[in-house]
Protein backbone atom coordinates (compact mmCIF):
# COMPACT_ATOMS: atom_id res chain seq x y z
CA UNK A 1 0.00 0.00 0.00
CA UNK A 2 1.79 3.14 -1.22
CA UNK A 3 0.76 6.39 0.46
CA UNK A 4 1.88 9.89 -0.47
CA UNK A 5 1.26 12.84 1.86
CA UNK A 6 2.05 16.39 0.84
CA UNK A 7 1.29 19.66 2.60
CA UNK A 8 1.44 21.88 -0.45
CA UNK A 9 1.43 25.05 1.67
CA UNK A 10 -1.32 26.82 -0.30
CA UNK A 11 0.53 26.12 -3.58
CA UNK A 12 -0.87 24.08 -6.46
CA UNK A 13 1.94 21.88 -7.83
CA UNK A 14 -0.37 19.74 -9.94
CA UNK A 15 2.32 18.57 -12.42
CA UNK A 16 4.59 17.47 -9.59
CA UNK A 17 1.74 15.68 -7.77
CA UNK A 18 0.72 13.76 -10.89
CA UNK A 19 4.27 12.72 -11.71
CA UNK A 20 4.99 11.61 -8.14
CA UNK A 21 1.79 9.55 -8.03
CA UNK A 22 2.75 7.83 -11.27
CA UNK A 23 6.45 7.30 -10.46
CA UNK A 24 5.84 6.05 -6.92
CA UNK A 25 2.82 3.92 -7.86
CA UNK A 26 0.75 5.65 -5.21
CA UNK A 27 -2.48 3.99 -4.05
CA UNK A 28 -3.61 6.70 -1.62
CA UNK A 29 -2.80 10.38 -2.13
CA UNK A 30 -3.37 12.80 0.76
CA UNK A 31 -2.99 16.54 0.21
CA UNK A 32 -3.15 19.17 2.95
CA UNK A 33 -3.35 22.96 2.58
CA UNK A 34 -3.98 22.37 -1.09
CA UNK A 35 -6.04 24.99 -2.93
CA UNK A 36 -6.64 22.74 -5.96
CA UNK A 37 -10.14 21.51 -6.68
CA UNK A 38 -10.32 17.76 -5.87
CA UNK A 39 -12.01 17.19 -9.23
CA UNK A 40 -9.10 18.83 -11.02
CA UNK A 41 -6.63 16.63 -9.13
CA UNK A 42 -8.54 13.46 -10.06
CA UNK A 43 -8.87 14.47 -13.70
CA UNK A 44 -5.12 14.97 -13.91
CA UNK A 45 -4.28 11.73 -12.10
CA UNK A 46 -6.50 9.78 -14.46
CA UNK A 47 -4.92 11.24 -17.58
CA UNK A 48 -3.00 8.30 -19.04
CA UNK A 49 -2.64 6.81 -15.59
CA UNK A 50 -2.04 3.20 -14.62
CA UNK A 51 -5.06 3.15 -12.33
CA UNK A 52 -8.38 4.90 -12.06
CA UNK A 53 -8.35 7.26 -9.11
CA UNK A 54 -11.56 8.37 -7.48
CA UNK A 55 -12.60 10.82 -4.77
CA UNK A 56 -13.98 8.92 -1.79
CA UNK A 57 -16.63 10.37 0.52
CA UNK A 58 -14.76 13.05 2.43
CA UNK A 59 -16.56 15.53 4.70
CA UNK A 60 -13.20 17.04 5.74
CA UNK A 61 -12.18 20.26 4.07
CA UNK A 62 -8.64 19.98 5.38
CA UNK A 63 -7.52 17.11 3.19
CA UNK A 64 -7.94 15.95 -0.37
CA UNK A 65 -7.95 12.16 -0.64
CA UNK A 66 -7.50 10.49 -4.02
CA UNK A 67 -7.62 6.72 -4.03
CA UNK A 68 -6.75 4.02 -6.57
CA UNK A 69 -8.32 1.07 -4.78
CA UNK A 70 -11.48 -0.95 -5.38
CA UNK A 71 -14.73 0.64 -4.18
CA UNK A 72 -15.45 0.15 -0.45
CA UNK A 73 -11.69 -0.18 0.18
CA UNK A 74 -11.42 3.29 1.66
CA UNK A 75 -14.26 4.32 3.96
CA UNK A 76 -14.58 7.24 6.38
CA UNK A 77 -14.39 6.48 10.09
CA UNK A 78 -13.94 9.84 11.79
CA UNK A 79 -13.37 13.52 10.99
CA UNK A 80 -12.53 16.49 13.17
CA UNK A 81 -10.35 19.57 12.87
CA UNK A 82 -7.11 18.39 11.27
CA UNK A 83 -7.76 14.69 11.90
CA UNK A 84 -9.35 12.34 9.36
CA UNK A 85 -9.50 8.60 9.91
CA UNK A 86 -10.22 6.13 7.12
CA UNK A 87 -10.63 2.35 7.09
CA UNK A 88 -8.34 0.79 4.49
CA UNK A 89 -9.45 -2.58 3.18
CA UNK A 90 -6.98 -3.58 0.47
CA UNK A 91 -7.92 -6.39 -1.91
CA UNK A 92 -4.99 -8.48 -0.60
CA UNK A 93 -3.83 -8.54 3.02
CA UNK A 94 -5.18 -7.14 6.22
CA UNK A 95 -7.24 -4.04 6.74
CA UNK A 96 -5.81 -1.02 8.59
CA UNK A 97 -6.77 2.33 10.02
CA UNK A 98 -5.27 5.30 8.22
CA UNK A 99 -5.10 8.51 10.26
CA UNK A 100 -4.35 11.69 8.31
CA UNK A 101 -3.22 14.58 10.49
CA UNK A 102 -2.64 18.27 10.17
CA UNK A 103 -2.14 19.46 13.73
CA UNK A 104 -2.09 23.12 14.85
CA UNK A 105 0.95 25.14 13.81
CA UNK A 106 3.54 26.62 16.13
CA UNK A 107 2.25 29.96 14.87
CA UNK A 108 -0.85 29.37 17.03
CA UNK A 109 0.35 27.12 19.86
CA UNK A 110 3.52 26.86 21.92
CA UNK A 111 5.42 23.55 22.01
CA UNK A 112 4.02 22.98 25.51
CA UNK A 113 0.45 23.56 24.32
CA UNK A 114 0.99 21.20 21.38
CA UNK A 115 2.24 18.52 23.79
CA UNK A 116 -0.76 19.08 26.06
CA UNK A 117 -3.18 18.60 23.16
CA UNK A 118 -1.50 15.50 21.70
CA UNK A 119 -3.26 13.13 24.18
CA UNK A 120 -6.64 14.06 22.68
CA UNK A 121 -5.58 12.69 19.31
CA UNK A 122 -3.87 9.61 20.74
CA UNK A 123 -6.93 8.82 22.93
CA UNK A 124 -9.19 9.21 19.90
CA UNK A 125 -7.00 6.77 17.93
CA UNK A 126 -7.22 4.22 20.77
CA UNK A 127 -11.02 4.55 20.86
CA UNK A 128 -11.22 3.90 17.12
CA UNK A 129 -8.82 0.94 17.37
CA UNK A 130 -11.14 -0.57 19.97
CA UNK A 131 -14.06 0.00 17.60
CA UNK A 132 -12.46 -1.79 14.63
CA UNK A 133 -10.95 -4.46 16.89
CA UNK A 134 -7.28 -4.22 15.90
CA UNK A 135 -4.24 -1.98 16.16
CA UNK A 136 -2.98 -1.95 12.58
CA UNK A 137 -2.84 1.82 12.48
CA UNK A 138 -0.88 4.15 10.22
CA UNK A 139 -0.68 7.82 11.19
CA UNK A 140 0.61 10.18 8.51
CA UNK A 141 0.63 13.92 8.14
CA UNK A 142 1.94 17.27 9.30
CA UNK A 143 2.24 17.05 13.08
CA UNK A 144 3.79 20.52 13.33
CA UNK A 145 6.06 18.90 15.91
CA UNK A 146 9.43 17.20 15.47
CA UNK A 147 9.90 13.48 16.27
CA UNK A 148 11.82 14.39 19.44
CA UNK A 149 9.19 16.75 20.91
CA UNK A 150 7.16 15.76 23.96
CA UNK A 151 3.85 15.47 22.07
CA UNK A 152 5.35 12.73 19.87
CA UNK A 153 7.49 10.94 22.44
CA UNK A 154 5.43 11.15 25.64
CA UNK A 155 3.49 8.09 26.78
CA UNK A 156 0.44 10.36 27.07
CA UNK A 157 0.91 11.71 23.54
CA UNK A 158 1.70 9.54 20.52
CA UNK A 159 4.30 7.49 22.43
CA UNK A 160 6.32 7.16 19.23
CA UNK A 161 9.70 5.56 19.66
CA UNK A 162 12.74 5.61 17.36
CA UNK A 163 13.48 1.87 17.65
CA UNK A 164 11.42 -1.03 16.37
CA UNK A 165 12.83 -3.25 19.10
CA UNK A 166 11.19 -1.00 21.70
CA UNK A 167 7.92 -0.65 19.77
CA UNK A 168 7.84 -4.45 19.40
CA UNK A 169 7.13 -4.67 23.13
CA UNK A 170 3.75 -3.16 22.13
CA UNK A 171 3.21 -1.18 25.33
CA UNK A 172 4.72 -0.19 28.65
CA UNK A 173 3.18 0.62 31.99
CA UNK A 174 3.43 4.24 33.03
CA UNK A 175 2.17 5.27 36.48
CA UNK A 176 0.08 2.11 36.61
CA UNK A 177 -1.49 2.38 33.16
CA UNK A 178 -0.53 0.58 29.93
CA UNK A 179 0.42 2.81 27.04
CA UNK A 180 0.76 1.42 23.50
CA UNK A 181 3.73 2.38 21.34
CA UNK A 182 4.00 3.72 17.85
CA UNK A 183 7.18 3.21 15.83
CA UNK A 184 8.45 6.43 14.29
CA UNK A 185 10.75 5.69 11.33
CA UNK A 186 11.33 9.43 10.82
CA UNK A 187 14.10 9.37 13.44
CA UNK A 188 16.24 7.61 10.82
CA UNK A 189 15.61 10.45 8.35
CA UNK A 190 16.86 13.37 10.45
CA UNK A 191 19.90 15.45 9.56
CA UNK A 192 22.73 15.23 7.09
CA UNK A 193 23.43 11.51 7.40
CA UNK A 194 19.89 10.56 6.40
CA UNK A 195 19.42 9.18 2.87
CA UNK A 196 17.38 12.26 1.86
CA UNK A 197 17.17 15.92 2.84
CA UNK A 198 17.77 16.84 6.52
CA UNK A 199 14.04 17.37 7.20
CA UNK A 200 10.72 18.14 5.54
CA UNK A 201 10.34 21.84 6.36
CA UNK A 202 12.88 24.65 6.79
CA UNK A 203 12.39 27.61 9.09
CA UNK A 204 15.15 30.06 9.89
CA UNK A 205 14.83 32.13 13.04
CA UNK A 206 16.92 34.53 15.09
CA UNK A 207 15.46 33.16 18.33
CA UNK A 208 17.82 31.24 20.66
CA UNK A 209 16.23 27.88 19.89
CA UNK A 210 16.19 27.22 16.16
CA UNK A 211 16.37 23.80 14.48
CA UNK A 212 16.32 25.29 10.94
CA UNK A 213 15.37 21.91 9.41
CA UNK A 214 12.25 20.40 10.94
CA UNK A 215 10.62 17.04 10.35
CA UNK A 216 7.02 18.01 10.91
CA UNK A 217 5.74 15.61 8.24
CA UNK A 218 5.88 12.11 9.67
CA UNK A 219 4.47 8.64 9.49
CA UNK A 220 3.92 6.47 12.59
CA UNK A 221 3.22 2.75 12.58
CA UNK A 222 1.75 0.57 15.30
CA UNK A 223 4.05 -2.36 16.21
CA UNK A 224 1.87 -4.79 14.21
CA UNK A 225 2.78 -2.90 11.03
CA UNK A 226 6.31 -1.89 12.06
CA UNK A 227 7.17 -5.58 12.12
CA UNK A 228 7.17 -5.71 8.32
CA UNK A 229 8.84 -2.31 7.85
CA UNK A 230 12.04 -2.19 5.79
CA UNK A 231 14.55 0.64 5.38
CA UNK A 232 13.49 2.78 2.42
CA UNK A 233 9.78 2.16 2.96
CA UNK A 234 9.45 5.73 4.23
CA UNK A 235 11.11 8.52 2.26
CA UNK A 236 11.18 12.30 2.21
CA UNK A 237 10.91 13.18 -1.47
CA UNK A 238 13.19 15.93 -2.75
CA UNK A 239 12.85 15.47 -6.49
CA UNK A 240 10.21 14.69 -9.08
CA UNK A 241 11.94 12.92 -11.94
CA UNK A 242 14.84 15.16 -12.89
CA UNK A 243 13.23 18.20 -11.24
CA UNK A 244 14.53 19.05 -7.78
CA UNK A 245 12.07 20.24 -5.14
CA UNK A 246 14.98 22.10 -3.49
CA UNK A 247 16.51 25.44 -4.36
CA UNK A 248 20.17 25.81 -5.30
CA UNK A 249 20.77 26.44 -1.58
CA UNK A 250 19.29 23.03 -0.82
CA UNK A 251 16.11 24.36 0.83
CA UNK A 252 12.50 23.47 -0.08
CA UNK A 253 11.56 25.41 -3.19
CA UNK A 254 8.48 27.37 -2.17
CA UNK A 255 7.33 27.55 -5.76
CA UNK A 256 6.10 23.97 -5.23
CA UNK A 257 5.64 23.99 -1.44
CA UNK A 258 7.45 24.94 1.75
CA UNK A 259 7.04 21.29 2.82
CA UNK A 260 8.56 18.29 1.08
CA UNK A 261 6.32 15.32 0.22
CA UNK A 262 6.42 12.18 2.35
CA UNK A 263 6.12 8.70 0.87
CA UNK A 264 5.28 5.56 2.85
CA UNK A 265 5.03 1.98 1.61
CA UNK A 266 3.10 -0.05 4.18
CA UNK A 267 3.30 -3.78 3.58
CA UNK A 268 -0.32 -4.69 4.32
CA UNK A 269 -0.25 -7.23 1.48
CA UNK A 270 2.39 -9.20 3.37
CA UNK A 271 0.01 -9.92 6.22
CA UNK A 272 -1.45 -13.36 6.49
CA UNK A 273 -5.23 -12.95 6.69
CA UNK A 274 -5.51 -15.80 9.18
CA UNK A 275 -2.49 -15.35 11.40
CA UNK A 276 -2.39 -11.55 11.23
CA UNK A 277 1.39 -11.68 11.07
CA UNK A 278 3.66 -10.49 8.28
CA UNK A 279 4.24 -13.42 5.92
CA UNK A 280 8.00 -13.23 6.55
CA UNK A 281 7.37 -13.73 10.27
CA UNK A 282 4.95 -16.59 9.55
CA UNK A 283 7.57 -18.28 7.34
CA UNK A 284 10.23 -17.80 9.99
CA UNK A 285 7.95 -19.25 12.66
CA UNK A 286 7.15 -22.24 10.46
CA UNK A 287 10.88 -22.87 9.90
CA UNK A 288 11.56 -22.75 13.65
CA UNK B 1 -21.75 8.13 67.98
CA UNK B 2 -21.84 9.40 64.41
CA UNK B 3 -18.88 11.39 63.01
CA UNK B 4 -19.49 15.10 62.82
CA UNK B 5 -19.53 16.41 59.23
CA UNK B 6 -17.06 19.18 58.54
CA UNK B 7 -18.40 19.65 55.00
CA UNK B 8 -21.14 22.04 55.98
CA UNK B 9 -24.40 22.05 54.02
CA UNK B 10 -23.78 20.47 50.60
CA UNK B 11 -25.06 22.63 47.73
CA UNK B 12 -28.24 21.63 45.92
CA UNK B 13 -27.60 20.16 42.47
CA UNK B 14 -31.16 20.04 41.14
CA UNK B 15 -31.67 22.22 38.11
CA UNK B 16 -27.98 22.33 37.14
CA UNK B 17 -27.51 21.21 33.55
CA UNK B 18 -23.93 20.23 32.91
CA UNK B 19 -22.33 20.93 29.52
CA UNK B 20 -22.32 17.14 28.98
CA UNK B 21 -26.10 17.03 29.54
CA UNK B 22 -26.67 19.88 27.11
CA UNK B 23 -24.61 18.10 24.44
CA UNK B 24 -26.38 14.77 25.09
CA UNK B 25 -29.76 16.45 24.69
CA UNK B 26 -28.70 17.75 21.28
CA UNK B 27 -27.42 14.29 20.35
CA UNK B 28 -30.91 12.93 21.07
CA UNK B 29 -32.55 15.78 19.13
CA UNK B 30 -30.50 14.93 16.03
CA UNK B 31 -31.50 11.30 16.23
CA UNK B 32 -35.19 12.24 16.61
CA UNK B 33 -35.07 14.76 13.74
CA UNK B 34 -33.57 12.22 11.33
CA UNK B 35 -35.48 9.15 12.58
CA UNK B 36 -32.18 7.62 13.63
CA UNK B 37 -30.52 7.91 10.21
CA UNK B 38 -28.04 10.21 11.93
CA UNK B 39 -27.28 9.90 15.60
CA UNK B 40 -25.39 11.98 18.12
CA UNK B 41 -22.59 10.72 20.33
CA UNK B 42 -20.98 12.54 23.25
CA UNK B 43 -17.58 11.42 24.53
CA UNK B 44 -15.68 12.79 27.50
CA UNK B 45 -11.88 12.82 27.85
CA UNK B 46 -9.96 14.06 30.83
CA UNK B 47 -6.41 15.43 30.78
CA UNK B 48 -5.32 16.61 34.23
CA UNK B 49 -8.16 18.75 35.57
CA UNK B 50 -9.45 19.62 32.09
CA UNK B 51 -12.52 17.88 30.70
CA UNK B 52 -12.92 17.73 26.93
CA UNK B 53 -16.39 16.92 25.56
CA UNK B 54 -16.99 16.01 21.92
CA UNK B 55 -20.33 15.99 20.16
CA UNK B 56 -20.10 13.77 17.07
CA UNK B 57 -22.61 13.09 14.31
CA UNK B 58 -22.73 9.32 13.81
CA UNK B 59 -23.88 7.60 10.63
CA UNK B 60 -24.94 3.97 11.30
CA UNK B 61 -25.32 3.25 7.56
CA UNK B 62 -21.66 4.19 7.00
CA UNK B 63 -20.15 1.76 9.52
CA UNK B 64 -20.81 4.24 12.33
CA UNK B 65 -18.73 7.00 10.74
CA UNK B 66 -18.21 9.87 13.23
CA UNK B 67 -18.07 13.54 12.25
CA UNK B 68 -16.94 15.80 15.07
CA UNK B 69 -19.37 18.75 15.22
CA UNK B 70 -18.36 20.53 18.43
CA UNK B 71 -15.76 20.37 21.20
CA UNK B 72 -16.29 21.89 24.65
CA UNK B 73 -13.66 22.09 27.38
CA UNK B 74 -14.05 23.02 31.02
CA UNK B 75 -12.27 22.61 34.34
CA UNK B 76 -13.52 20.96 37.53
CA UNK B 77 -16.03 23.77 37.84
CA UNK B 78 -18.54 23.39 35.02
CA UNK B 79 -18.42 26.97 33.78
CA UNK B 80 -16.88 28.81 32.05
CA UNK B 81 -16.84 26.47 29.06
CA UNK B 82 -14.75 27.02 25.95
CA UNK B 83 -16.57 25.88 22.83
CA UNK B 84 -15.34 25.49 19.28
CA UNK B 85 -16.57 23.82 16.13
CA UNK B 86 -15.20 20.36 15.41
CA UNK B 87 -13.62 21.42 12.13
CA UNK B 88 -11.70 24.49 13.23
CA UNK B 89 -9.12 24.55 16.01
CA UNK B 90 -7.92 28.13 15.50
CA UNK B 91 -7.96 30.45 18.50
CA UNK B 92 -10.42 32.76 16.72
CA UNK B 93 -13.03 30.00 16.55
CA UNK B 94 -13.11 29.46 20.32
CA UNK B 95 -16.07 30.90 22.18
CA UNK B 96 -15.89 31.41 25.92
CA UNK B 97 -19.25 30.80 27.62
CA UNK B 98 -19.70 32.09 31.15
CA UNK B 99 -22.83 30.10 31.92
CA UNK B 100 -25.37 27.59 30.60
CA UNK B 101 -27.31 30.21 28.66
CA UNK B 102 -24.22 31.45 26.79
CA UNK B 103 -23.15 27.86 26.17
CA UNK B 104 -26.49 26.96 24.55
CA UNK B 105 -26.40 30.10 22.40
CA UNK B 106 -22.86 29.36 21.18
CA UNK B 107 -23.72 25.71 20.54
CA UNK B 108 -26.73 26.74 18.49
CA UNK B 109 -24.45 28.98 16.40
CA UNK B 110 -22.28 25.97 15.53
CA UNK B 111 -25.00 23.33 15.06
CA UNK B 112 -27.11 25.55 12.81
CA UNK B 113 -24.11 26.79 10.80
CA UNK B 114 -23.93 26.42 7.04
CA UNK B 115 -21.04 23.97 7.38
CA UNK B 116 -23.01 21.57 9.64
CA UNK B 117 -26.04 21.84 7.37
CA UNK B 118 -23.91 20.85 4.36
CA UNK B 119 -22.34 17.93 6.23
CA UNK B 120 -25.75 16.69 7.43
CA UNK B 121 -27.19 16.94 3.91
CA UNK B 122 -24.26 14.96 2.51
CA UNK B 123 -24.41 12.28 5.21
CA UNK B 124 -28.19 11.87 4.86
CA UNK B 125 -27.84 11.48 1.10
CA UNK B 126 -25.02 8.95 1.50
CA UNK B 127 -27.05 6.99 4.05
CA UNK B 128 -30.04 6.80 1.73
CA UNK B 129 -27.79 5.63 -1.11
CA UNK B 130 -26.58 2.63 0.93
Amino acid sequence: MNILFWNTGARAPLDEIAKLVRDLKVDVLILAECPLSPVKVIARLNTGARAQFYLPLNPSERFIFAVALPPRSFTPVYDSAGVSVRHLRPPIGQDALLVALHLPSKLFLSADEQALLAPRTSQMIERLEKRVGHCRTIVIGDFNMNPFEAGLVSSEGFHATMARSIAAKESRTVMGQARRYFYNPMWSLLGDCSPGPPGTYFYSSSSPLAFFWNTFDQVLLRPDLANSFQPGDVRVIDSVGSQSLLTSAGLPNRAASDHLPLFAAVRLEEFDNVNEEPLGAVARNRRN
Amino acid sequence: MSTKSLWGQLPATEGIRTPTQVLKEQATVLSDMTSGVLQGDVSVNRTGDQFSLSLDIVVPALDNYHYNAAVATHGVELYPVTLRSGWDYSKESRLKCADEREFEKALEQILSSEKVRRVIASLLAQSRAM
